[in-house]
């Protein structure tokens, strides 16, 4: 068999390495090259508090007590605003292909020794995840950036969102943009503009009691400034639109306003009257209860009578329990109808006056009693009033409706600036309740330079691999199929299909052919016996392989009955003759101690311009000369 | 040939890897170890290859042009924010920064305006810029958050951007994103714009009202500055935020007070019966909600009147009070509620009648006094000398703002540019550095083309001087 | 026959080697001055933005210095299409425009009339306008030879004006020209005041400081531009001064650059200008130095485009 040679293999196959290298880093290329970008941010959710006192939740809700749903992250809300901002058509992109890349996952770490204390003393339930990492995963479909920065912008539309739904839920609602031109009676717009006022100080004030230090940027006013127009308003221009529409009685329609107002005092009338029963059937209830408990002892109790080991759970689900006794519940049920039942008598009160305006043009507050009713005895220290409002301005309805709108005017200007400084507002709770930890990131999921360098080496070296497994194998097979035993080289098979391979293609002039015959094999046979003859005939191909088989084209082949054929191509420099001393000097030196006679004969196409094979093969039969091995033992053979 | 420009150097290194591998081919294929061996110390890179030395030569040249071209198709700027908030990712407003606005289409049409690129949208000019953190955290690792504080801005020509430079791109772009975060983010002092022309048909006890007012809004915006900065003194006007805010307070302690003092003594109004019949009215609405607040605080009285007293039981707890002594505290009951509430509507109803006491107040004096109605001189004078030492503390306050707001607004971002000049040593080496690699794959080739038959004429030259021996 | 062909080898060897090298120094020439010539064909645009609280409304200005009758396409077509696409509130113009004894005056004031319909030009006067005006310099030793002429005026320069065929030329045609003066003007409804001056280090003293230190030290609530030619005397002298903004050329940028050094000339003579080109600030004053659009001497601009300064006040 051939000997193992490395770069005989690599030069037979590199055609093969070379396309299995290319072949297999392109599909390698255009596999990994599909990859994706993640970008991710961790934020925190904050108790919500002033800025140097902010930590984290514990307990899994946001501020208005519902808990945290942080699916809210990516709804499509908050998504198509995201992609509104950033500039992105839903022609090009989906908006639920960008929700369903957005991942979000609490950041769990161990709790605290106390939180496990309470947690096994049941006091507290399961601390709840504050802080969560919001990744986007996107294809290399979409712009490397893209992730991050559709990360960055609905987080950004995410905060405000929270806030706005779970912080400043106070609703600032401006409904009285075109009151002037709707159907509403003067006194009744009044009374709508009075109750818009009142609504809009109060979210405005629980806005500023929020965040004090707050002031916008953007308009220049913090709440508190817009509180204090408000209430301008409300002091000066309410109060006087109250005194022209009512000192001079304006309305579009007298009956219809009086009847309005009659029929305000029986629904409070009725309000009271509802009341009242519940206040009477709370008195039933509080005395039964009270009466019960004296009479079953359980209010004759030792101030020791305390128990020790026993505590009452204020948690349940996770949600705080209303654990207030049902004897102060009864009573705050008695108080709340007792504030009912007044505030329907006032509210008759208000209504009767109002109708003793418009019917009697009684515009003063003197007899407060007939008003409140026979029920509603004032108390000892309560002081009589007695208003009387002097003659009014004279206004028409046209004035009026000016001045009324004018207010209007001053307080859409208002809302505009309440509206505007909201926006940042949220803004900015939602950045002072939700805290960023860690930037958005962006990474690739594969490196894909490293990854290809290092899949171009390995195929490199799995093609050079194959390359010599399958030379190798070649080595075996023909090892196996195609060699002759006993001396080594190809066999007859390999002679007759290699001369059958080449009987009609013209040969190059540098062609040989090479015709060795052992003439006194039998002889030897005799002489050394087959076993020795046999060592001999496979040294005999040794030297003729290695003379002739790395040449060119080369190809020595045993044909049987002691015949050798060689061929090769000749280099320039050499004459047929100089290979033939050469190959029978070789032959004597490696073969000295046998005595094979044989004969040789070397021919090549060029000289005899003879380009076929078996013409040649023919020639060289022909040109056969008798050698000794032991001839030439005494002279070196030439390298 | 834009895309030559811009892979001019990967396909170089294409260019060079190909001879590389034709070279290797070619050695592997007539492979022999003599031979190669031979052929290596005998290849000399300048006999008989002038024309190939010339081609390198070629090259050289060539690169000095392309090099510098590929390499000004891609430049970087940095933005770093300086604001304290900057650290917690926040704008210096408190809202969450968003460095997605630094290539907003607000600031690529103020670039490109600046610029004057008529040709170039802001979409074109999007897809050449991108912004990244120069450094990030890593969300998965809580040892590796980070919250970036410089970013940076990086250009990428593409074909609408390539006949433009680079640098003055990613500059105009920079400086256009710092003028509108500096622009959104400084102080707004409209608030303080005193316009007095709305109030100026008002009576003058509102005129009054609306005088004090003013004078508190510059007293607490001056305040709230006082607490970012109090050791902030404007060098023009000398003055601090505190003492700007204590002058607002003695304009609302002092000269308002002294308008309403004149104003009421003398029963100075424009039109004492509108004004008269607005606080009368005023009152009635007040009563009713004195009322209201009076009966619930009684209602809570009798509530805890009505407790029984079996059934107020309370249990002692000892604890700490607010300044850490001992302090005997007990369990809550309803009372404790009930007289909470109590106190409460107590405070309302006591307000309220306050409020109704000082209507009554200005309605006496106004009725008792017997001023004709319409403008007064010396009201007028003090109305004008009140709103000209408001005019005065405003544009005060503003400067002070304004001259804050500058020194502070001015340094929020700084913008750091890596001119090409800068680079210059990076391109001469990637010059010098494809040069070198061209040449030794041409000459590699060379080799390989040349090494056997140089090889083979030297055996072919022993061959025959041993044949003749 | 042997003998012949090792004669005749190396004779074909040398001539080819010659050949090569030859035609590689020619190749290397023509590549060497043909970037040259391209890199000096067009300019480059330098943007600038100053904050200042003297400034309520955005300005822009746009600076040319050193153009030397430079041509930027057909009559600076080019030159002047750009500036007009940048609208600008106010053309600066740094000196020399023009190159000393060059007759064709009409380029500078045919350029600045058409500059003119675009913004207000302000022209300071560089050496070379000063040479064609004056006949020379101004220097110390012309001050000197010409003291009678200044008599106590060491700063009004009108006696000593030999050809005042350029100065009417650009006052013609809407120029103002501040020659150790300042004008005060409204820019978008700011006010600002525009002083010039185009002695050197030798002369600056007391032919020009004077004016200098009055035009700084005046009232300070406005925003305040001096246009000196030469930066050296505004650097060595009036470093700090309360000025807000200098604009200066003549040094063409150093001539050769050296990428990441700087200019290698000094058009004074000399290596290594201090202040070749860009930004440089003294306290209040930032000092904008132009490298010019474009030369008048044997050496080219290397590395050294031609530039156009676009300065925004914000």
């Amino acid at each position: 068999m051939k000997n193992f040679q490395l770069f005989r293999y690599l030069k037979k196959w590199m055609p093969l390495i070379v396309l299995f290298f290319a072949v297999m880093t392109v599909f390698s290329y255009q596999l990994l090259s599909r990859q994706t970008y993640i970008a991710s941010a961790v934020i925190e959710y904050q108790k919500m508090g002033q800025e140097e006192e902010s930590e984290p939740t514990e307990d899994g809700k946001a501020p208005d007590g519902m808990p945290i749903d942080v699916t809210e992250i990516y709804s499509s809300a908050n998504m198509a605003k995201a992609m509104a901002n950033l500039g992105l058509s839903y022609n090009s992109y989906s908006l639920d292909a960008f929700c369903a890349s957005i991942k979000v996952e609490p950041v769990l770490t161990e709790p605290s020794d106390d939180a496990k204390e309470n947690e096994k003393e049941e006091e507290k339930p399961q601390e709840q995840p504050s802080a969560y990492i919001v990744s986007c995963t996107l294809g290399s479909e979409y712009p490397e950036g893209l992730a991050r920065d559709l990360l960055n912008e609905l987080l950004n539309v995410y905060f405000s969102d929270y806030s706005s739904k779970h912080i400043n839920v106070e609703q600032v609602n401006h409904q009285t943009k075109d009151l002037v031109d709707s159907d509403y009676d003067y006194l009744e717009m009044v009374e709508r503009i009075d109750a818009e006022v009142t609504e809009t100080l109060y979210a405005l004030d629980a806005r500023y009691r929020r965040a004090e230090d707050f002031r916008s940027v953007d308009t220049g006013y913090s709440f508190w400034d817009l509180c204090d127009q408000f209430l301008l308003i409300q002091k000066i221009d309410v109060s006087r639109l109250y005194s022209l529409v009512l000192g001079n009685q304006l309305t579009k329609d007298k009956d219809l306003l009086i009847n309005k107002y009659q029929n305000r005092i029986e629904e409070n009338n009725l309000t009271g009257e509802k009341a009242q029963a519940d206040i009477a059937d709370a008195l039933k209830v509080i005395a039964s209860y009270v009466e019960k408990m004296r009479q079953s002892g359980n209010t004759d109790i030792d101030h020791n009578y305390i128990l020790d080991d026993i505590h009452d759970d204020h948690w349940e689900s996770g949600n705080l329990v209303d654990r207030t006794g049902e004897y102060d519940k009864l009573l705050t049920s008695w108080i709340n109808y007792r504030d009912r039942w007044d505030e329907s008598v006032i509210n008759a009160a208000y209504c009767r006056y109002v109708i003793g305006v418009y019917r009697d043009g009684n515009t003063g507050l003197t007899d407060t009693q007939t008003l409140l009713g026979p029920d509603f005895a004032p108390a000892a220290e309560e002081k009589p009033i007695s208003i009387v409002p002097p003659a009014a301005v004279k206004m028409t309805k046209e004035e009026i409706q000016e001045e009324i709108r004018s207010v209007l005017d001053k307080m859409n200007g208002l809302y505009d600036k309440v509206a505007q400084t909201n926006v940042e507002y949220n803004e900015y709770l939602g950045a002072q309740s939700i805290r960023i930890l860690s930037s958005a990131s962006l990474v690739s999921s594969i490196n894909l330079k490293f990854y290809m360098a290092i899949i171009a080496v390995f195929f490199l070296l799995v093609g050079c691999g194959g390359a010599v497994l399958l030379g190798r194998a070649g080595d075996i097979l023909e090892y196996l199929f195609l060699r002759d035993r006993t001396t080594g080289c190809m066999n007859r098979p390999s002679c007759d299909s290699y001369i059958d391979k080449w009987k009609e293609k013209p040969l190059s002039s540098k062609m040989c052919c090479c015709n060795i015959q052992i003439t006194n094999q039998r002889e030897m046979n005799e002489q050394y016996g087959r076993d020795q003859v046999d060592s001999a005939l496979k040294e005999f191909g040794r030297v003729l392989r290695e003379l002739f088989e790395d040449r060119k084209n080369g190809f020595v082949g045993y044909n049987g009955s002691g015949q050798f054929w060689a061929f090769f191509e000749k280099e320039s420099s050499e004459t047929i003759a100089e290979i033939q001393e050469h190959a029978a000097l070789v032959l004597a030196q490696t073969l000295s101690s046998y005595s094979f006679s044989y004969q040789l004969g070397a021919v090549n196409a060029g000289d005899l311009e003879q380009f076929y094979l078996r013409n040649l093969i023919s020639q060289a039969v022909k040109e056969r000369k008798p050698y000794k091995t032991q001839e030439f033992s005494d002279k070196e053979a030439r390298p | 040939m834009f895309f030559l420009i811009q892979h001019y150097r990967y396909v170089l290194l294409f260019i060079a890897a190909l001879m590389i591998l034709f070279g290797l081919f070619r050695l592997v294929r007539k492979h022999s170890e003599t031979l190669t061996k031979a052929a290596i110390f005998g290849y000399h890179i300048g006999k008989g290859k002038k024309w190939l030395n010339f081609l390198i030569l070629l090259a050289l040249i060539f690169n000095c042009f392309m090099i510098p071209l590929e390499m000004r198709q891609s430049g970087k700027t940095e933005i770093s924010l300086n604001y304290a908030k900057a650290s917690q990712g926040l704008n210096p407003n408190g809202t969450r920064f968003n460095p997605a606005g630094i290539l907003s289409e607000e600031i690529l049409e103020k670039a490109i305006r600046k610029g004057a690129f008529p040709d170039l949208t802001a979409s074109d000019l999007q897809q050449a810029l991108s912004v990244s953190p120069k450094v990030q955290g890593n969300s998965y690792d809580e040892n590796g958050y980070f919250i970036s504080t410089q970013f940076v801005l990086s250009y990428q020509a593409t074909e609408k951007t390539a006949s433009l430079d680079g640098e003055t791109l990613l500059s105009l772009t920079a400086e256009a994103y710092k003028e509108w975060f500096i622009q959104e983010y400084s102080e707004n002092v409209s608030a303080l714009n005193m316009d007095f022309s709305d109030i100026g048909s008002e009576d003058y006890l509102d005129i009054c009202e609306q005088l004090r007012k003013k004078a508190d809004l510059i007293k607490l915006y001056m305040a709230g500055m006082a607490n970012e900065d109090p050791a902030f003194q404007s060098s023009s006007v000398g003055e601090t935020f505190q003492s700007v805010s204590s002058q607002a307070k003695n304009v609302s302690d002092v000269m308002a007070e002294k308008l309403e003092a004149y104003l009421l003594e003398n029963g100075v109004s424009k039109a004492s019966s509108l004004y008269m019949s607005r606080l009368s009215f005023e009152n009635m609405f007040q009563y009713f909600d004195a009322v209201k607040a009076h009966r619930s605080n009684q209602n809570n009285l009798a509530a805890i009147s009505m407790y029984e007293n079996d059934m107020a039981r309370i249990v002692l707890v000892p604890t700490y009070d607010t300044d850490f002594q001992f302090y005997m505290s007990h369990t809550r009951i309803g009372i404790d509620e009930f007289a909470k509430t109590a106190e409460a509507f107590a405070n309302d109803k006591t307000k309220i009648n306050g409020e109704i006491s000082r209507n009554n107040h200005i309605l006496n004096q106004l009725s008792s006094r017997s001023y004709a109605g319409g403008q007064d001189e010396k009201a007028e004078e003090l109305v004008q000398q009140t709103e000209k030492e408001l005019h005065h503390l405003a544009e005060k306050a503003r400067a002070l703002v304004e001259e804050y707001s500058a020194g502070q607004t001015n340094q929020y971002i700084t913008i750091t540019a890596f001119p090409w000049e800068n680079r210059f040593s990076s391109i001469l080496l990637n010059i010098l550095a494809f040069t070198f690699l061209f040449a030794l794959s041409a000459h590699f080739v060379s080799f390989s083309l040349t090494a056997g038959r140089q090889s083979g004429r030297k055996e072919a030259g022993n061959a025959v001087q041993e044949k003749k021996k | 026959m042997k003998k012949e062909k090792k004669s005749s080898r190396p004779k074909r060897k040398w001539v080819g080697g010659v050949l090569v090298g030859l035609l590689s120094v020619v190749v290397c020439l023509t590549a060497a001055f043909g970037w040259i010539w391209f890199s000096n064909r067009n300019f480059e645009e330098t943007f600038y933005t100053l904050y200042t609280s003297k400034i309520d409304e955005p300005v822009r200005a746009v600076l040319l210095a050193d153009l030397h009758q430079a041509e930027f396409g057909t009559d600076n077509s080019e030159l002047i299409t750009r500036i007009a696409a940048l609208e600008p509130d106010v053309i600066l113009i740094a000196g020399d425009m023009i190159t000393s004894g060059s007759e064709d005056l009409d380029y500078a004031v045919g350029l600045c009339e058409r500059l003119m319909a675009i913004a207000p030009v302000y022209f300071g006067l560089g050496n070379n306008e000063n040479e064609t005006v004056y006949g020379s310099d101004l220097n110390a030793d012309f001050f000197l030879e010409n003291a009678g002429l200044l008599g106590d005026s060491p700063e009004n320069f009108e006696p000593l004006v030999k050809d005042n065929s350029l100065l009417t030329g650009l006052r013609d045609a809407g120029v103002v020209i501040v020659q150790n003066e300042s004008v005060i003007t409204t820019v978008n409804g700011n006010k600002i005041e525009i002083g010039g001056i185009s002695t050197n280090l030798s002369s600056f003293w007391p032919n020009s400081g004077q004016f200098v230190y009055r035009f700084a030290e005046s009232d300070s609530d406005h925003f305040k531009i001096l246009i000196s030619h030469r930066p050296d005397p505004v650097m060595e002298y009036i470093a700090g001064y309360r000025l807000d903004l200098v604009v200066s050329g003549h040094t063409h940028g150093g001539i050769v650059r050296i990428p990441g050094k700087g200019g290698l000339l000094s058009t004074e003579g000399g290596f290594f200008p201090e202040y070749d080109a860009g930004l440089f600030e003294s306290g209040p004053m930032t000092m904008i130095v132009s490298r010019g659009l474009g030369g008048h001497g044997v050496i080219p601009r290397i590395f050294n485009s031609p530039e156009l300064v676009v300065i925004d006040l914000n």
